[in-house]
């Protein structure tokens, strides 16, 4: 009997521990990685973070700007997003990438949803969904690619997407002066930067700004979709 | 009618009993699973409706090894399931050990309803923010479901007393039947 005391409470703390020592192998605290790109800035330290000189400029900007715009611009976004999961899904070679694909559509759908809800209870009207010239772009960068070079590029566009992403919401963190929408903002930051880890992590991204080398995506047999 | 545990002997209108570890693990982790399992089922349904996928919360689950279990296959959604349900057993063996063998079924409801908040205050402040931040931000989308599942498996915990009653029938019976073998041997 104390036996099994014992085993249950093992088990546990063998999770916990096991669960710790995985984390703490991964590249790097999500909250404090540094990420490089458009739309982030270096410190002197050699460190970035996600856009902070663009989140002073933008900042400014959207203060003066309409929630609607934010609203208007994240529909677009989301919009955007769940065509290129669309895309991998059909297009995805590796099964992870087909995977992360449903998992844009549906997270982006969820957050759509949301962003329609907020932007009816304000009496805010969304203009016609239109393409922007660099989404376009991408999209038909996209479909001209095939097999292992949709995935990477693919992985690619969805971590440079998502950064700007993230820049453009923790802009607007806390100051589009609506509550409803701050707390928007709040929940879905988090889902954003998950977003942006998976296809980090997927195109070795990570491992290339830590200077190690280049790993393969993972393939895995198509039976264990989902 | 009595049954001689080796320390004690144990009479209830319930039944018989025995106020020892066996009965508390087993019971508690019997009920754990019950619970966890009933709890994983409005997972299930309460995720798909919203969209969000049904096996997504076993996959953010699983995230607490990384954020890439959330594009992982159903290796990933059944380790995930097993964390589920280890966490549910050992919530169920806190619960069978803090609950009396013969209390009633409404008593072990309602302070079921009582540990389940317990259990999502732990999870919610303490387990997910430590262990799992991926599952943190998940259920942030969805709090009232979060709640709601753990009110769910609080309320399963009702059957706690007879499980562990159960549970420690088994053990005398086994004990029982232990010591006739060892005497027919002799």
């Amino acid at each position: 009997m104390k036996k099994g005391i014992v085993s249950v409470a093992a088990l546990a703390f063998g999770l916990a521990a096991v669960s710790i020592a995985a984390r703490s192998q991964e590249p790097a605290d999500r909250d404090r990685e540094p990420v490089t790109g458009e739309g982030f800035n270096e410190e002197g330290d050699g460190r970035q973070e996600y856009g902070r000189e663009e989140t002073g400029r933008q900042a400014e900007r959207i203060d003066a700007a309409a929630v609607g715009e934010i609203l208007s611009q994240v529909h677009q976004a989301n919009q955007m997003e769940i065509l290129m999961g669309q895309m991998a899904q059909e297009k995805g070679q590796a099964a992870r990438v087909q995977r992360l694909g449903t998992v844009l559509i549906r997270d982006h759908q969820f957050a759509d949803r949301k962003v329609l809800d907020l932007a009816r209870e304000k009496g805010v009207e969304m203009g016609p969904m239109e393409h922007s010239f660099e989404h376009q772009r991408t999209l038909d960068r996209l479909q001209g690619a095939q097999g292992e070079e949709f995935d990477r590029a693919f992985l690619q566009e969805q971590a440079s997407g998502h950064r700007r992403a993230i820049a453009l919401l923790e802009s607007a963190a806390g100051g589009t002066g609506d509550q409803d929408v701050d707390g928007w903002i709040a929940k879905q930051l988090p889902i954003l930067r998950q977003h942006y880890d998976i296809s980090a992590n997927l195109s070795g991204e990570r491992a290339v700004e830590r200077e190690e080398p280049r790993q393969e995506s993972p393939r895995e047999a198509p039976g264990e979709e989902e | 009618m009595a049954y001689e545990t080796g320390t004690q002997t144990q009479t209830h209108p319930r039944g018989v009993y025995a106020p020892q570890t066996g009965g508390v693990v087993e019971g508690g982790v019997r009920v754990g699973l019950f619970a966890g399992l009933v709890m994983a089922a409005f997972w299930i349904i309460a995720w798909g409706a919203t969209g969000l996928g049904p096996m997504t919360p076993f996959k953010a689950v699983a995230a607490m090894f990384g954020v890439n279990a959330m594009v992982g296959g159903w290796g990933t959604v059944i380790v995930g399931a097993l964390i589920h349900f280890i966490v549910s057993a050992l919530f169920g063996v806190v619960f069978a050990s803090m609950i009396r063998a013969n209390a009633s079924k409404s008593q072990a409801f309602w302070g079921g309803l009582v540990y389940g908040v317990g259990v999502w205050a732990v999870m919610t402040y303490i387990g997910l923010p430590i262990f799992d931040s991926v599952m943190r931000e998940r259920v942030a989308l969805l709090p009232g479901t979060w709640f709601l599942a753990h009110l769910i498996f609080g309320a399963c915990l009702y059957a706690t007393p007879r499980m562990k009653r159960d549970a420690s029938r088994r053990a005398v019976a086994r004990t029982e039947r232990e010591r006739v073998e060892v005497a027919v041997r002799r």
